[in-house]
């Protein structure tokens, strides 16, 4: 029996289910369950009887509770680390006092959708809720040197271990998004956006980016214990590896 | 014929006053100049100079904030942190004398004293000892910001059009090394009393009309077209230091600034006086427009004063034409009601309610 992972939020997941389903995705441990809305109306979404209610899409079946999963993940519109490390530099110019400035932080995650939809889910679940920011623009000047970090550390110091930050394969070496990630992007029903959605085309990722996305989430995830290696495999892999050392070179340094 | 056959009926008190509804009284105001939406109009001073400054925005003026706060800090956080309360982040200006140093500071004149009081780790301006209400990081966390309100103030200074300053009180403490002022006594809302450095004076009209008549002048000088309205704070101290009982005291220093007022609107062309302190005041009202404390405002008292202060000008003017409802260069004001209003003075209750 796998164990339902919800990942709930705006057009972003789109893409992370496009490439479940076109790669047919399965992990042994967790069934990925998906709820989208647009992101201007993420914050609809609403709780009803200890059920998500008002997403637009949904791969979850029926009468799917929250009390359900084992762990959620938000992933609708809340500031990137580089909007928060802009604000906060644009603080300090103006003689901000550290205080404020957390504030600012505080005030600039809590306001956005998914932090909106974040309290409302916690009413009715307690299990281990991750949240993560809006995509970063495709087409983003390339930061200052620290900023991207600066921007992670303060949306820490708000979110704590709440925050899932996206993983490294998804930047270039100067911290700009992979353009090959957003080429081809879909949005919350796995098609190319339109209307008003295709302006901002650049927020979205294609089913490759979706890919990272999500195995950087399944990676959060504890396994359940039967489905872990033994304790003693890592030593024992080590072991191997040091004996197959051994094999290839003589013990000069035993004597030394 | 003597000069009171033709005056008109607003010059009787029993038509224009005593045969009418309160709600019925006109003419209060007679202002001196025009202000247009577009004009960016500056609020300072005392607690109810925050009503003002809402009031103006709330009618689509451009009430200008030379010191919003920065982007993505909620209207809560702004309100808690003092953005946006006055048109810069200077805290309370409760007497001219204190006008007058923020003045020379935003001018040039003189610097402002590296005093910083720190309590329990925490650093406080004396200047603006509750800017943040959990004080600043450090020494020069406190220096910086000050610096930055001066900035502001200057700004408001250079790019105002019309500058709102409400008059409050007379008392003020001063360092007696040095002749700088506190807006607060020392020790009450932070810091530490000390009874040979910080001195109590309770300023005569000589005293606020010489400060104020330079404050004005230097403003002038450094924007030609500034123009000034002056109001006297209709809220009672909240506490005195004059030896005298606090409801007397109250009036010895409302007629003081009223007086000061006076002589610089009849000193400067470019100075107007509204009655704010009169009308709520006034035996006519009957204290309706009180709290059961019998010193705050109530809402129906500010919407009293503001309606008379732009029917006034909308009756002499005109209608300034269409107004943006979001006029306001820099942000909404904090104040969203009377129990908003941030009053330093105010935390002098706590010392009475110990006895």
């Amino acid at each position: 029996m796998k164990a339902p992972v919800a990942i709930f939020g705006s057009s972003f997941i789109g893409a992370l289910r496009k490439w479940t389903e076109t790669t047919s995705f399965q992990d042994p441990d967790f069934t990925i369950e998906f709820m989208a809305t647009s992101g201007a109306k993420t914050p609809v979404a609403r709780v009803e009887d200890g059920r998500v209610v008002d997403f637009k899409y949904s791969s979850a079946p029926d009468g799917r509770r929250l009390s359900d999963y084992v762990a959620i993940f938000l992933y609708a519109r809340m500031p990137t680390p580089l909007d928060i490390a802009a604000r906060y530099k644009a603080a300090r110019e103006s003689g901000c006092s550290r205080q404020v400035i957390l504030a600012m932080v505080r005030d600039s995650l809590e306001e956005s959708p998914n932090l909106i939809l974040f309290r409302r889910i916690r009413e009715a679940f307690h299990g281990q809720i991750y949240l993560v920011s809006s995509n970063i623009p495709s087409d983003v000047a390339p930061p200052e040197p620290g900023d991207y970090q600066l921007g992670v550390s303060l949306i820490r110091e708000v979110l704590g271990d709440k925050y899932h930050e996206f993983p490294s394969e998804m930047f270039n070496r100067d911290l700009t998004p992979r353009l090959e990630l957003y080429k081809g992007s879909v949005t919350y029903n796995g098609e190319a956006p339109t209307g008003d959605q295709s302006k901002h085309d650049r927020n979205h990722l294609n089913p490759e980016g979706g890919s990272i996305v999500l195995r950087s989430m399944v990676a959060r995830l504890a396994r359940p214990r039967s489905q872990k290696q033994a304790w003693w495999q890592p030593i024992a892999t080590m072991f191997k590896k040091l004996m197959a050392a051994l094999r290839r070179r003589p013990l000069s340094y035993a004597s030394a | 014929m003597n000069p009171y056959d033709n005056l008109p009926e607003k010059a009787y008190w029993k038509p224009a006053v005593a045969q009418r509804s309160l709600f019925d009284l006109v003419d209060l105001w007679d202002p001196r100049f025009p202000i247009s939406p577009k004009d960016a109009v500056v609020t300072f001073g005392s607690c109810f100079a925050q009503h003002i400054g809402r009031a103006m925005l709330s009618r689509g003026f451009n009430w200008f904030s030379a010191e919003p706060g920065p982007v993505g800090l909620s209207a809560a956080s702004r309100a808690k942190f003092n953005y946006n309360v006055f048109s810069a982040r200077t805290g309370n200006i409760y007497t001219t004398s204190l006008l007058h140093q923020w003045v020379k500071w935003a001018t040039g004149v003189t610097s402002p004293p590296d005093e910083v009081w720190e309590v329990k780790g925490r650093y406080y301006d004396p200047f603006r000892p509750a800017i943040e209400p959990d004080g600043f990081a450090s020494k020069d966390e406190v220096l910086e910001s000050r610096e930055r309100a001066i900035e502001a103030f200057a700004t408001c200074i250079r790019d105002a059009k019309v500058f709102v300053f409400t008059l409050g009180l007379t008392e003020s403490w001063l360092n007696s090394e040095y002749g700088y002022e506190y807006p607060v006594c020392p020790g009450t809302v932070a810091g530490t009393f000390n009874s040979e450095k910080h001195v109590f004076r309770n300023q005569d009209y000589t005293e606020c009309l010489a400060s104020l008549m330079h404050a004005i002048k230097a403003m002038r000088q450094q924007n030609g077209s500034i123009r000034v309205i002056l109001t006297v704070s209709p809220v009672p101290l909240t506490a005195t230091n004059s030896g005298n009982h606090v409801l007397v005291a109250t009036m010895h220093s409302k007629s003081i600034l009223r007086a000061v007022a006076g002589k610089a609107v009849n000193h400067f062309d470019f100075v107007d006086y509204f009655p704010s302190y009169e009308i709520i005041n006034s035996p006519a009202v009957r204290g309706t427009f009180f709290e059961p404390n019998m010193r705050s405002v109530n809402p129906r008292g500010v919407a009293f004063v503001m309606d008379q202060f732009f029917h006034s000008l909308i009756g002499k003017f005109g209608s300034p034409g269409e107004l943006p409802v979001s006029g306001a260069s820099g942000g909404a004001p904090a104040v969203s009601t009377a129990d908003d209003i941030v009053c330093e003075e105010e935390l002098l209750e706590a010392f009475g309610d110990a006895k």
